[in-house]
C-alpha cells in the first residue's frame, strides 16, 4: 500500500524506548504518524494493525487509510491518544455513577463548535476510543445542566412530538423504493 | 423564544446508540426526567436504556424528599417537592392540579404518586423503599396503600417513622396491604405510650423496631409476634421483653419455630439466665472462647462478637448462641443487648 501525502505529515513526539510509529491517512488524505502506545487506545486501529500484521519494520511503509475520519478530527484524535497513551487503565465505570473529572487539557481540546464535536464523536465511535468517547459525551452531557425540557429540545435539536408525527406521516406518504 | 442560538444545537438523536447512551449516562436523574419530557421519542429512548443497580424510594415523611434514588442502598439523588412542582405542567395532561384538592397534604400525595408512577415507568422498575409517616392521616394511608396495591406486588423496604404514632394507621396499613414486604422498620419517636398495633404475621428478611425515647419502649411487638414470625433478622431496641417472654421464644425456636432466623437481638433489662434458660438444654461456653458472627445485609454487614455465651440447639440440629452484651444505656437502669445468632452450617 503506498499513498503519497499531499499535506505535511503531522509529527508526533515519541519516547526513545518505544520507537514504533504507524502512519494513518485521513479521508481527505492528510497523513499522521502515531506511536504504538497511542494507537492502542483505538480498538479499531489496533485490531486493523494486528490483522494486517504490521510490525516495527514495515509499519511506516504501510499507511492505514481511515476513510470515515477527516484530517481535522484525526488531528484531534492523534493529539488525544498521544496525550493519554501512558494513562493507567481506569476501572470500568459502573453503569450510573460517573465520577471522573474531565481534565482541563481535554476540556480545552474539546472546546470546539458543536458541528465539529458531533463529527468527532462519530469518528471516535468508529475508531472505538473509549476514553475520548467518555470525554466527548461528558462535554455534551454537561450542556443539559439546569436546562428545562424546552431548552434541551433546542440544545440537542430534538423535534417536538408534532414534528416527529409530521415526519412520520411524510415518510409513510412518500412512495417506497418501488413506487 | 430563541433560548439558545441555532449554532449551539447538537443533534444527539442522530448519533448512533452507543454515544447517545453514553451521553445520557452523564445526566443525573432529574436531567434524565427533563430529557424524557422533551418529546415522546426521548421518553422512548430513556425507557430503552438499561440502567441497573439503582433503586427508587418514595418518601412520604415530612422531613424526606419525595422521590429518592439509591445506589447499592446509598441515597445519592433526590427530587424535592419543588422539583416536582416546577415540572407539574408536564404531568396530569398539563391539567390544573389545584382542581384535584384544596388540601395541601392531599395535593402533595397526588404530586408524589403521579411522579412516582412516571419515574418508575421511565426507569422500568418498582419502588424499592417506602418511607411512611407514623402519624399520617387514615385517609392518606388508605390512599397510599391502595395505590401501592395496584402498582406492585412486592416491596423491599417499608419504614414507619415520625415524632408521633397513630396506631390506627398502622393497623389499617397492614389490613389493606396486598403487596409483600421484605424488610420492615419502625423508627418511632412518640412521647407517650402508644396502643399496640397489629402488623399481621411477620414474614420478613429483616424486622427493625426502635423507639428513640427510652421512656416509651417498643411495646408493639410481642413474644407472640416473634414466635409466629418467619423473619431472618430481628432487631428490636429498648423493649419490655423479660426472661419469661424470651424463654418462650427460645423454646419455640428449639421446637422448630422461626425456621429462617439468623439474628434475634433486642435491648432489655439485665436478664437472669437461670430463669431465661429454664427447661432448655444448653452448653455454657468459657469466656476465653471468642466467636464472630457476620451476616451481610442490604448495604452493610451485621457483626457480633461472642466471648463464651450459651449454646442451644434446635431439634433439627441448628446451633445458636445467646448472650447478653454490654450496656446499651447507662442511667438509673442499665439496658443490655440480648443477642441470639444461629450459626450457619450448624457449626
Amino acid at each position: 500500500m503506498s499513498v503519497e501525502p499531499e499535506v505535511p505529515i503531522v509529527q508526533v513526539e515519541e519516547v526513545r524506548e518505544n520507537p514504533v510509529l504507524y502512519k494513518i491517512i485521513s479521508s481527505d488524505n492528510h497523513v499522521f504518524t502515531i506511536s504504538e502506545h497511542a494507537v492502542k487506545l483505538s480498538k479499531t486501529l489496533w485490531d486493523l494493525i494486528t490483522n494486517l500484521g504490521l510490525t516495527a519494520e514495515n509499519a511506516l511503509d504501510n499507511p492505514i487509510p481511515v476513510e470515515n475520519v477527516n484530517g481535522k478530527n484525526m488531528e484531534t484524535i492523534v493529539q488525544f491518544c498521544e496525550r493519554h497513551k501512558y494513562d493507567e487503565e481506569e476501572p470500568e465505570y459502573t453503569n450510573y455513577i460517573r465520577e471522573f473529572v474531565l481534565p482541563e487539557w481535554d476540556r480545552q481540546l474539546l472546546s470546539i463548535d458543536n458541528e465539529e464535536l458531533f463529527q468527532l464523536i462519530l469518528a471516535t465511535n468508529y475508531l472505538d476510543i473509549q476514553k475520548l468517547m467518555d470525554y466527548c459525551c461528558r462535554v455534551i452531557g454537561d450542556m443539559a445542566k439546569d436546562k428545562t425540557p424546552e431548552e434541551l429540545r433546542i440544545i440537542y435539536g430534538i423535534p417536538t412530538d408534532a414534528e416527529d408525527d409530521a415526519l412520520e406521516r411524510s415518510a409513510s406518504d412518500s412512495p417506497g423504493p418501488s413506487g | 423564544m430563541n433560548i439558545v442560538p441555532e449554532k449551539k444545537t447538537i443533534p444527539i438523536l442522530k448519533l448512533p446508540a452507543v454515544p447517545l447512551s453514553n451521553i445520557l449516562r452523564n445526566f443525573n436523574q432529574l436531567e434524565i426526567v427533563d430529557f424524557s419530557l422533551a418529546s415522546k421519542k426521548c421518553q422512548f429512548i430513556i425507557k430503552s436504556i438499561k440502567f441497573d443497580k439503582f433503586h427508587i424510594g418514595l418518601g412520604l415523611q415530612p422531613k424526606r424528599d419525595p422521590i429518592l434514588f439509591y445506589w447499592d442502598y446509598y441515597l445519592y439523588f433526590e427530587f424535592s417537592i419543588d422539583d416536582l412542582k416546577k415540572r407539574s405542567k408536564y404531568m396530569n395532561g398539563g391539567g390544573n392540579w389545584t382542581q384535584l384538592s384544596n388540601d395541601e397534604n392531599e395535593m402533595r400525595f397526588k404530586y408524589v404518586t403521579v411522579w412516582a408512577d412516571y419515574v418508575c415507568d421511565l426507569f422500568r422498575r418498582d419502588i424499592t423503599f417506602l418511607y411512611l409517616n407514623s402519624n399520617e392521616s387514615l385517609q392518606e394511608i388508605s390512599a397510599i396503600t391502595e395505590w401501592m396495591n395496584t402498582r406492585q406486588t412486592c416491596l423491599e423496604y417499608c419504614e414507619f417513622s415520625g415524632d408521633d404514632t397513630n396506631s390506627d394507621i398502622i393497623d389499617l396499613f397492614f389490613e389493606k396491604t396486598k403487596f409483600s414486604i421484605q424488610n420492615l422498620c419502625y423508627d418511632l419517636r412518640h412521647t407517650h405510650e402508644i396502643r399496640q398495633f397489629n402488623c399481621g404475621i411477620l414474614d420478613l428478611n429483616g424486622l427493625f423496631a426502635s423507639s428513640s425515647t427510652v421512656n416509651y419502649p417498643v411495646n408493639w411487638i410481642t413474644e407472640e409476634d416473634i414466635i409466629t414470625s418467619n423473619c431472618v433478622r430481628i432487631v428490636i431496641g429498648v423493649c419490655y421483653f423479660n426472661e419469661n417472654n424470651l424463654n418462650r421464644v427460645l423454646k419455640g425456636w428449639i421446637d422448630g419455630n422461626n425456621p429462617r432466623m439468623t439474628i434475634f437481638t433486642l435491648a432489655v433489662k439485665r436478664l437472669d439466665f437461670e430463669m431465661l434458660l429454664d427447661g432448655i438444654e444448653f452448653e455454657e461456653k468459657d469466656e476465653s472462647l471468642k466467636r464472630t458472627f457476620e451476616s451481610e445485609y442490604m448495604a452493610g454487614k451485621i457483626m457480633y462478637e461472642f466471648e463464651g455465651g450459651f449454646d442451644i440447639r434446635q431439634k433439627n440440629g441448628k446451633l445458636a448462641t445467646i448472650q447478653q452484651k454490654k450496656p446499651y444505656k447507662n442511667g438509673e437502669e442499665q439496658i443490655f443487648w440480648f443477642v441470639m445468632v444461629v450459626w450457619p452450617n450448624n457449626a
